[in-house]
């Protein structure tokens, strides 16, 4: 095949009836981040896919409970869509060589589709699954036991947030410790001698008999059945791997430590989940469906872990819950699901790619746009100035705007545009606050309204005059503000974006010149303020009083406060 | 079983690969080993085939391997490109008439393509050209693998390997399509034969298939010639017979292994009974049922008991159900065969964990119950096959009451519990016995074909081989053209063979 390869790709999702979702269609990609407030159905997306793909919890089939609203006259529906056009990917042969001809010449996409109606005779739902490159003419899959078709293709590995290590290692110990050469037979044998040993010293421990003759008689006391009962090492009963479990050994340290904490227990796990998902990657399809994995880890560990998931070609297809901002740092080619309840529970999807610009630095670009996708309202403004001041302001006026899930979001070098887009696309309002800015063209003499292109080009529309203009000082561009008034205001209610008269010194000392002056100790409070930014505007937030916030927060120069508090 | 060093090769060489081996070189135990080690090396998704001429060869592949065979294929070749190719496909070159169920019965006869296309659409049957020589399912698989991609893509997607036993017996449609797969998707083959074994070239084999492969540049060769089943100088008489193992020949000392007679037709078998020892197997291979028949009455009149093994009526059905009738006759007939291996029989398509073993049991319970009303008999038989999801017919379950009705055809169903026994040649292949009696007139060894049918005779001997030559044409012919045939190396009979 030629040009760009493809690979197989998850394309959509379908969901009808199923536990909170009366009928969602959301798009897919190979690595999907969900998210949204708590109880409104991210693990039930989980369980949609797992009910699909995860014969495990497909065999415990659908209760009542697992009917939307528990309406059980409608059946249960799920449809999932996968591309695999690109026929030398590997994952794509995977898919072929079972469905054999539920799959003809002129396909290029899978549905794979769970339908369930509930028996009220056996008070329960059976899945039926069926696949096949028609949507209107699928197959019904063949069933070996509780074995589908698409068990021989897809291997699930479910990580629960609270995944417990040990028990994990010990369900999974045989697969992951073979001694299986020929040099071990020797080995074992000795251990067992070992034990042998062990065992009989253990039994010669004079507490020991003491204790076994004691023991016995009282047991017989309850049951006479001719038994003794004898005390032996654990390891003599269950076999060698009953006894073994993961140690954490330092470097230049011979003492063995616990694995104690649970951090390091988690990342632990995934190791040992990297491990046990290798020993499938070349027979079958691995799909890592993984539940809030920041629990239990500290903010760097997040960090870690992101760069683990985003980067690892292991984890080619992925399907996230999280709460975490930090799990997002290194997002890249990922799509975006946000979880939301209006009424009844929507999702909506996008699909972000890190821009190119920002490959090398994605982290500065990332760790924002982390953040803001998990508030409700999100602020957009120029740098840390606006972002300390606002913090201050609404810190006053509403002390629980983080709460309310309203986020600050300084755009510093990145820009507005490339938040906004990705906010758009998954609904969460935003407000943008951005500074009239002029700029001299060379040579020429005039300066470009800089400002006003920016609003033209953010809303698409050509609202306001691009014409250059002859003079940059406060006063120019506060008369250029003052004579487009009322298209600047209508921009403001139909798409929230708040253009500064001139900036955010200027803005703030038009209307609390005196004010500044006295609590600044300084008479040109603006020329101060813009001196060393960071500096003073940290000593203004310090001594603004209340009302001095409440006076800015009413004031139609900072009304992009209001309109993202209210 | 430990592998000779020559099958170890085998076992070893990666890539295409094609084996000519000689009768009794343990040619279905090297491939065994050879498909054991190559899914165990495999680390993708992909299968194996392995695809045999008949249902027991099958059976036999899959009872030898010791790993998990569930999602590779193993089977004969028809059911290969049936459920592989034209059952999954046949409606994406076709269109979706074609998207229905459909049963095999070979018994239903066309002239064309054509019609025999119309049989499917119009009836659900695949059934096969009155031109035995011809080949439908192979000519209709070759169309399909040729205009569908997905087909194409599938099988590539599904298939590492595919290993064919008994290649000799391939016709010109089987070896065509096997090839495309090898050539033109690259699928890598193993391929198993001897041309020498070619006993169908009746119906249709092409032994000059097999040997094209063994001059093809991408295929790797492996001659296997060590004989493990006769002795060396049935083994000698053996090498003679064909061009490419002359050269095997190793002289012995003693040539008593080798007997010919030549009585009159009134006591050969008198003579042929002083030259057998009793207690160790023996078998008469005649060319026809008829002739083994006698031979056994002869034989047993004059002192030793020899059972005739019939040509069963069930054993010339050939739609799906074909494998239910002989388990039930089996069922009915030998002692220690259960309900348990009723169920281990049914062929491994389709959703066969849905049926319980009590409902089998019960509706064999039935059938038992029966088998003095040809009637009731018959509605018993269908309602098991119903339940299994096979259809029957009337003229089969008819076959099928004669099997077991008739007690002269129970042997057939236990020829091993048998000391010594008269069959068709053709019956006996991949069986062998300590000594064999043919008769000279069955083998005019007048061109390659007759030649190949006393070569396949001949090998079935592990120490004793009797050649019965009695005065007629056949027989005579059969005389000068072993002469002729083992001069072109420089010998004569009498060096060969005990007169």
């Amino acid at each position: 095949m030629d040009g760009e390869r493809t690979y197989m790709k998850f394309e959509k999702v379908v969901i009808k009836n199923f536990r909170n979702f009366d009928n969602v269609e959301l798009d897919l990609s190979n690595k999907n981040i969900f998210f949204g407030l708590n109880d409104v159905g991210k693990t039930n997306f989980l369980y949609a896919l797992r009910y699909v793909f995860d014969k495990d919890i497909r065999k415990q089939n659908l209760l009542d409970s697992d009917f939307h609203n528990k309406q059980l006259d409608k059946p249960i529906e799920i449809v999932v869509t996968i591309d695999i056009s690109d026929v030398a990917d590997s994952d794509c042969q995977k898919l072929r060589a079972q469905l054999k001809g539920a799959l003809l010449s002129e396909h290029n996409k899978v549905y794979i589709k769970l339908f369930a109606e509930y028996s009220k005779t056996e008070m329960l739902a059976l899945p039926i699954l069926s696949w096949g490159g028609d949507i209107n003419h699928l197959y019904e899959m063949k069933q070996r036991g509780y074995l589908y078709e698409i068990d021989y293709v897809f291997n699930v590995i479910y990580i629960d947030s609270y995944v417990d290590l040990y028990s994990l290692f010990k369900k999974n110990v045989s697969q992951l410790v073979r001694n299986e050469k020929d040099e071990d037979k020797d080995i074992l044998a000795k251990i067992q001698n070992t034990v042998d040993d062990l065992n009989g010293h253990i039994a010669s421990l004079s507490g020991i008999k003491e204790f076994e003759d004691k023991l016995t008689p009282e047991y017989q006391k309850f049951h006479d059945e001719g038994i003794s009962v004898s005390i032996k090492s654990e390891i003599a009963v269950k076999g060698l791997y009953s006894n073994i479990i993961p140690y954490i050994k330092q470097d230049n340290d011979d003492n063995l430590y616990p694995t104690a904490g649970e951090g390091r227990k988690k990342l632990l796990a995934y190791s040992i989940y990297d491990i046990l998902s290798d020993e499938n990657a070349e027979k079958k399809i691995n799909l890592f469906l993984i539940e809030e994995p920041e629990n239990h880890l500290h903010k760097s560990m997040q960090i870690a872990l992101s760069q683990i998931l985003f980067t690892d070609s292991k984890y080619t297809y992925l399907f996230v819950t999280t709460h975490s901002p930090f799990v997002l740092y290194e997002m890249d080619n990922v799509n975006l699901v946000r979880i939301y309840s209006e009424r009844k529970i929507n999702s909506i999807s996008t699909f972000y790619k890190v821009p190119d610009a920002y490959e090398k630095n994605r982290k500065m670009l990332n760790r924002c746009l982390s953040e803001a996708i998990f508030a409700n309202k999100v602020l957009l403004v120029e740098g840390p100035s606006e972002y300390m001041l606002f913090s201050k302001v609404l810190s006053v006026v509403h002390p629980f705007y983080e709460v309310d899930g309203i986020y600050i979001l300084p755009v510093d070098g990145v820009g507005f545009e490339t938040y906004f887009s990705i906010l758009d696309e998954l609904e969460i309002f935003n407000v943008v606050k951005t500074d009239n800015d002029l700029r001299a063209v060379t040579g020429k003499g005039t300066y470009s309204v800089l400002g006003f292109s920016r609003c033209n080009n953010y809303i698409g529309e050509k609202r306001l005059p691009t014409k250059q203009i002859q003079e940059n000082s406060v006063s120019a561009k506060r008369s250029l503000y003052n004579s487009n008034i009322n298209t600047l205001d209508k921009i403001r209610s139909d798409f929230h974006i708040f253009l500064s008269k001139v900036d955010l010194e200027n803005d703030l000392d038009e209307f609390l010149h005196d004010r500044l002056s006295v609590l600044l100790d300084n008479d040109n409070p603006v020329k101060y303020l813009q001196d060393a930014k960071h500096y003073h505007m940290v000593e203004l937030i310090e001594k603004l009083s209340d009302t001095d916030c409440r006076t800015i927060y009413n004031h139609y120069n900072f009304a992009c406060l209001k309109e993202v508090a209210e | 079983m430990k592998l000779s060093p020559i099958q170890e090769k085998i076992v070893e060489t990666p890539g295409n690969l094609i084996v000519r081996a000689s009768a009794g070189t343990g040619k279905t135990h090297t491939m065994v080993n050879k498909i054991a080690k190559e899914i165990d090396d495999n680390h993708t998704h992909k299968v194996i085939a392995a695809i045999t001429f008949t249902i027991k060869a099958a059976q036999e592949i899959k009872d030898r391997l010791s790993v998990d065979v569930v999602q590779h294929f193993i089977g004969t070749n028809n059911s290969f490109v049936i459920e592989e190719v034209i059952k999954p496909f046949m409606k994406d070159v076709y269109g979706a008439d074609f998207d229905l169920d459909m049963s095999t019965d070979y018994s239903v006869k066309v002239d064309t393509f054509q019609k025999a296309i119309k049989k499917i659409r119009n009836e659900g049957i695949l059934c096969s050209y009155r031109d035995n020589k011809r080949n439908f399912i192979f000519d209709l698989a070759q169309e399909i693998v040729e205009n569908s991609s997905a087909c194409r893509l599938y099988l590539q997607a599904k298939y590492f390997k595919i290993y064919i036993d008994e290649y000799q017996d391939c016709d010109k449609s089987m070896h065509k399509f096997f090839m495309y797969l090898c050539n033109e998707l690259n699928i890598e083959t193993f391929v198993v034969g001897d041309e020498k074994q070619s006993i169908y070239i009746w119906r249709g084999a092409y032994p000059e298939a097999f040997k094209s492969i063994w001059n093809k540049p991408n295929f790797k060769k492996i001659f296997m010639g060590d004989n493990f089943r006769s002795c060396q100088q049935i083994q000698n008489y053996s090498n003679l017979l064909c061009d490419e193992t002359r050269s095997l020949y190793n002289p012995t000392e003693n040539i008593d292994n080798i007997v010919w007679l030549s009585p009159t037709k009134a006591n050969w078998a008198t003579e042929v009974l002083s030259n057998i020892v009793p207690d160790k197997k023996s078998a008469l291979l005649r060319f026809s049922n008829d002739n083994a028949r006698i031979g056994a009455s002869e034989l047993t009149t004059n002192g030793l008991e020899y059972v005739y093994i019939p040509q069963t009526p069930i054993a010339d059905i050939t739609t799906d159900t074909a494998w239910l009738y002989t388990a039930i006759a089996k069922y009915l007939i030998i002692e220690k065969y259960s309900a348990y291996d009723v169920i281990s029989e049914i062929p491994v398509e389709g959703n066969e964990s849905r049926k319980t073993v009590s409902t089998v049991k019960r509706l064999l319970k039935r059938i038992e119950e029966t088998i003095d009303d040809e009637q009731s008999f018959g509605s018993c038989v269908a309602a098991l096959a119903e339940y299994l999801g096979y259809d029957t017919r009337p003229d089969h379950i008819n076959k099928l009451f004669k099997t077991i009705s008739d007690t002269s055809f129970h042997v057939a169903f236990e020829a091993d519990k048998y000391k010594h026994i008269a069959i068709t040649f053709h019956s006996s292949k991949g069986l062998e016995f300590e000594q064999v009696i043919v008769f000279a007139e069955d083998y005019r060894l007048f061109d390659m074909s007759s030649i190949y049918n006393h070569y396949v005779a001949v090998t079935r001997a592990k120490s004793k081989l009797i050649i019965v030559k009695l005065n007629n044409y056949n027989a005579n012919c059969f005389q000068n053209n072993l002469q002729k045939i083992f001069s072109e190396s420089g010998h004569n009979i009498e060096d060969i063979v005990l007169f």
